[in-house]
């Protein structure tokens, strides 16, 4: 149908009597805009590679907030390489926006996107498209039950933990948590949701029955806790982070200290707290592998990773790793600390391999806004 | 004759075509209700690289706003979210903030963030529309960096009285309803010209970041404009006159959601009233021009349960100039200017305020052969911040149909509002972006026999140092610093050949613009800057025949990166338009109805990363104009 148009106006032109250069040069024209044709549409049919999830390191890159550019990167330690935009690659498609975290359950992988309010569901196998959930409120991180059932945490509506049916990659009940649930970790049969203030504050653990799926009970902790790991004992260690008010011109009017503590699960107990810092509010928490040391730092802006055995009674006063990381996670097979960098959200960021010791190894380019590093086995 | 109209109707005043002498260009131009002051632009858009939009495009685009329009024309790059969304012009390279839009010589420009939104301005309200590529900060200012979009909107000077009214209805429910009176009488005329606009804008899309990829109908991209405007003008005496325009509108939008992302239903709400007074007086060889402007633009943003913002601006400008004609051999002139901008919004503390006093010289002249200008500025801002720019061009005529020009200024941007008062992220220590622009191109105009040839070839070079960016700073915050630099360059070509063979008339026109605009510090040093295609164009065929027109036109733009890493892109794209139209007479009255289709080989294409643009649509209209 291109052509048929082009040619007609091109043959009119050439049945002019006397073609002097003008007509030439209007035939030029015509070819012009027939040339330009040419590039026109885009084969947009599925890609046939596939990406594991297996012996990988799957990092979420948020992307800008509202740009829709958040991406998957995958490092492969076995061949020292990182793949970047996998999703795009294997699925042909842009993931979303503000790529917040990744979840597993059975062979699937749950890539929450916090600012497009869905999850996309992949095989975790090859990263290929199973489903999306659409229209969940501001979706933050997906912890596994079963292999059929999955917690999601939502900011949205005052604080909702949601229950994914991973047979049928659906949401069938929601359960009314805390403000700001964010991190989940389940002990003793029970989902412990860290209520972390959200857009606002909040200063409590819900404790859910995952049997019934109803709040059991609710601890008191210190300000906006964000992360939870558990530890060789089978002890729950929760970071707060400590709130800051601010004015209306974004100026500090007050802050509370961010805070480490441990629970008991079994009894709910606070058995252990520790101040990190009045005027210093880290964000992520992560174990080694033998569960006896705990790092915590990273946000934005927010300089260090610092190391804690959970023996201690005090903070060390120098970071194990000083810089400005995103976020950080520790790779449960060899120890090794994963620290991101996003300096700005307009260009890639970086991920740094570091020793347990806080020995930097490498440095690799990942998408725009790394947050966190996930291990899927 | 209907060549030389239209030619000449597109080039009066501002390309004095070399195929005849200048005298009967500007005969021709007065014929056509040209001003006979002429502005700023038209004195010196020999030397600098202006691009007339002919007058009859603006016709066609009369039921569209201006972004389409300009998006016709090669060598402009307009960023278009979609229908619904925000528009705005890149010219060579440079971003909306360096492209000043004037109106009737009054900068338009938001003192907030430095744009103009051109998805709201109806291109009806504009009598000539002009694309000046490259800056020039002496003649024009703050904000002309890349170039500079000149709209004008003239009373209508012709005694009796002229009527025409346009009704337009299109696919996704677009109608369109114009009215334009004009009255002269002896030293008096009035114009008044109204419109209203609505689209639906549910048109079909295909969702390609959604699993599956299906074709979805946009929810969330309605749109409703309407807007008045009033001209008067009066010949005090025969060698003084006052003209006096207001224009009101107001405008309602919903943005389309981008793809991938959550669908939110944001609204715009935009009103603006912009008032101009211009008095003109000659005496002898000086002549006097002294103008006042008021204009106030109010935008509310709604994101239901995210984001609910308010933003007001109110400028005050005026401006004094004299001209001294030294006969034959030039003129000298010399201007004063007063600006005083306000804003008011949920983003700033208080109300800040800025006063902006300028004075500029210039010194033109003129040989048989070779003519050219000098021009300084001097800017004083809030008895602070001072740039000093000058620019000077040139123009030599080696041949009659042949001249050659060139172009050196240097170039500012003040910055915006937000960048200085933005609550507490905002840095009032910026200083302003500077830089130069120049510019050397190369014009043909030939009138053989029955055939007109035009033939344009320029190329530029620019540099902008401070450039403002958004830099994240301590506690989470961002902050706009003077931290980056800009080179620009790059070539534009243009073509347009039109052909009588009795009562056939045929023509085309080709543009093709090519541009480096490259990052020059930092770890972007290089790359090419987001949005800026290397490669884009246009091009069109004519035919012409009693009445009837028929044209093809054909849009490319390269692909074009989504941000400074220069890995994402967004691909590359054309699409094309078919218009059909009939014209005819019926004693008093001319009766043209037309037909087009857009993106007529229904291209699936997107401008901005993730905003799709509509596919195959239909306009159909009915003008009706009635002279007395």
């Amino acid at each position: 149908m291109v052509s048929i148009l082009q040619n007609n106006l091109i043959l009119t032109l050439y049945r002019m009597k006397n073609r002097t250069l003008t007509q030439k040069l209007l035939l030029g024209l015509g070819v012009l805009a027939a040339f330009s044709f040419a590039s026109c549409q885009k084969d947009s049919s599925q890609s046939s590679v596939a990406y594991p999830f297996s012996n990988s390191i799957a990092i979420a890159n948020e992307g800008a907030f509202g740009s829709s550019n958040a991406t998957l990167s995958l490092y492969y330690p076995s061949g020292d390489n990182v793949v970047n935009e996998v999703f795009k690659k294997v699925n042909n498609r842009p993931l979303g926006d503000v790529f917040q975290s990744i979840g597993f359950a059975g062979d699937k992988a749950f890539l929450v996107l916090n600012g497009s309010n869905k999850i996309e569901i992949v095989n975790a196998s090859s990263c290929k498209e199973v489903a999306t959930i659409e229209n969940i409120s501001s979706p933050r991180y997906v912890t596994a039950l079963s292999s059929s059932k999955a917690y999601v945490s939502l900011w949205g509506d005052g604080g909702h933990v949601a229950i994914i049916d991973v047979a049928t990659n659906s949401i069938s009940n929601t359960i009314k948590v805390g403000t700001g649930p964010e991190k989940m970790v389940i002990a003793s049969q029970k989902l412990f949701v860290a209520n972390s203030g959200g857009w606002g504050t909040d200063n409590t653990i819900s404790v859910v029955n995952t049997q019934t799926d109803v709040v059991d009970a609710t601890i008191t902790v210190g300000d906006n806790p964000k992360d939870m790991v558990l530890d060789k004992n089978g002890k729950l260690w929760v970071l707060c982070a400590g709130n800051i008010v601010y004015d209306v011109n974004y100026n500090v009017v007050s802050e509370t200290p961010s805070m480490l503590e441990r629970i008991n699960p079994s009894t709910n107990q606070i058995e252990f707290s520790i101040t990190l810092g009045a005027t210093y509010h880290p964000a992520h928490l992560a174990v080694n592998p033998s569960g006896d040391v705990l790092y915590y730092g990273g946000d934005y802006t927010i300089a260090g990773i610092f190391s804690f055995s959970i023996d201690a009674t005090t903070t060390m006063s120098t970071p194990l790793i000083n810089d400005s990381f995103y976020g950080f996670s520790v790779n449960p097979s060899n120890g090794e600390i994963i620290g991101l960098l996003a300096p700005t959200f307009t260009q890639p960021g970086t991920m740094n391999r570091y020793t347990s010791d806080g020995t930097f190894i490498k440095s690799y380019t990942v998408g725009i806004g790394p947050n966190s590093a996930y291990f899927s086995n | 004759m209907l060549v030389e109209v239209f030619l000449f109707s597109a080039l009066s005043g501002i390309h004095p075509g070399p195929p005849v002498p200048d005298k009967e260009v500007v005969d021709t131009a007065v014929t056509l209700k040209e001003v006979v002051i002429q502005n700023r632009l038209q004195r010196y858009s020999r030397e600098l690289s202006v691009q007339p939009i002919f007058t009859k495009d603006i016709k066609d685009y009369a039921q569209a706003q201006l972004d389409q329009l300009l998006a016709s024309q090669g060598g402009i790059v307009v960023n278009t979210y979609g229908p619904g969304g925000v528009s705005s012009a890149s010219i060579r390279g440079l971003g909306a903030d360096h492209t000043a839009v004037l109106w009737n010589g009054f900068n338009i420009q938001s003192p907030m963030d430095g744009g103009v939104n051109l998805a709201i301005l109806p291109t009806s309200f504009f009598d000539q529309v002009s694309i000046q590529y490259g800056g020039n900060g002496a003649l024009f200012g703050s904000g002309a960096l890349g170039g500079v979009i000149h709209l004008e909107s003239k009373p209508d000077t012709a005694q009796g009285i002229n009527f025409s009214l346009l009704q337009t209805y299109g696919s996704f429910g677009k109608w369109f309803t114009g009215a334009n009176v004009s009255a002269g009488f002896k030293r008096m005329s009035s114009q008044t010209r109204v419109f209203y606009t609505e689209a639906k804008n549910d048109f079909l899309f295909h969702n390609t970041a959604k699993i599956g990829k299906p074709y979805e109908h946009q929810v969330n991209a309605n749109s409703a404009s309407t807007g008045i405007m009033q001209n008067l003008a009066y010949r005090i005496k025969p060698n003084q006159s006052i003209a006096a325009s207001v224009w009101y509108q107001n405008n309602f939008s919903r943005p389309q959601p981008m793809m991938g992302a959550y669908t939110n239903h944001e609204s715009l709400k935009w009103t603006s009233l912009r008032n101009a007074l211009v008095w003109n007086a000659v005496a002898g060889k000086f002549t006097t021009t002294v103008k006042g402007g008021y204009f106030y633009d109010q935008n509310i943003y709604d994101n239901p349960g995210v984001e609910h913002s308010n933003h007001k601006f109110y400028v005050i400008t005026s401006e004094a100039e004299g001209t001294y004609d030294l006969g034959k051999v030039g003129s000298i002139e010399t201007g004063l200017i007063y600006i005083n901008e306000q804003a008011k919004s949920t983003n700033y503390a208080g109300r800040p305020t800025r006063d902006r006093g300028a004075g500029r010289m210039a010194y033109r002249f003129n040989t048989h052969y070779l003519e050219g200008f000098a021009s300084i500025r001097e800017e004083i801002v809030s008895s602070e911040q001072n740039p000093f720019t000058w620019s000077a061009g040139v123009r030599v005529k080696p041949m009659k149909s042949i001249a050659l020009r060139a172009s050196i200024s240097k170039i500012y941007r003040l910055p915006t509002f937000n960048e200085l008062f933005w609550s507490s992220w905002g840095n009032p220590d910026l200083q302003p972006e500077k830089g130069y622009s120049s510019d050397a191109g190369l014009e043909v105009n030939t009138l053989l026999n029955r055939t007109t040839f035009r033939f344009v070839v320029n190329a530029f070079n620019s540099h902008v140092d401070d450039w403002i960016i958004w830099m994240p700073v301590a506690g989470g915050k961002w902050s706009p610093m003077n931290i980056n630099k800009v080179w620009s360059r790059g070539g534009e070509m243009q073509l347009s050949v039109s052909h009588r063979m009795g009562k056939l008339n045929v023509g085309g026109e080709g543009a093709f613009s090519y541009n480096v605009t490259t990052s020059n510090s930092g770890v972007t040093r290089g790359n090419q800057l987001p949005y800026v295609p290397k490669y884009s164009g246009t091009s069109s065929l004519f035919a012409e025949y009693s009445g009837f027109r028929i044209k093809y036109s054909q849009h490319f733009s390269g692909r074009r990166f989504i941000n400074d890493a220069n890995v994402d892109y967004v691909d590359a794209y054309t699409v094309a338009s078919l218009m059909v139209e009939k014209e005819f007479r019926e004693h008093d009255f001319n009766i043209r109805s037309f037909m087009r289709i857009d993106n007529i080989w229904n291209t699936e294409y997107q401008v901005m990363n993730n905003y799709p643009m509509p596919l195959r649509y239909f306009e159909f209209g009915i003008g009706i104009n009635f002279t007395k």
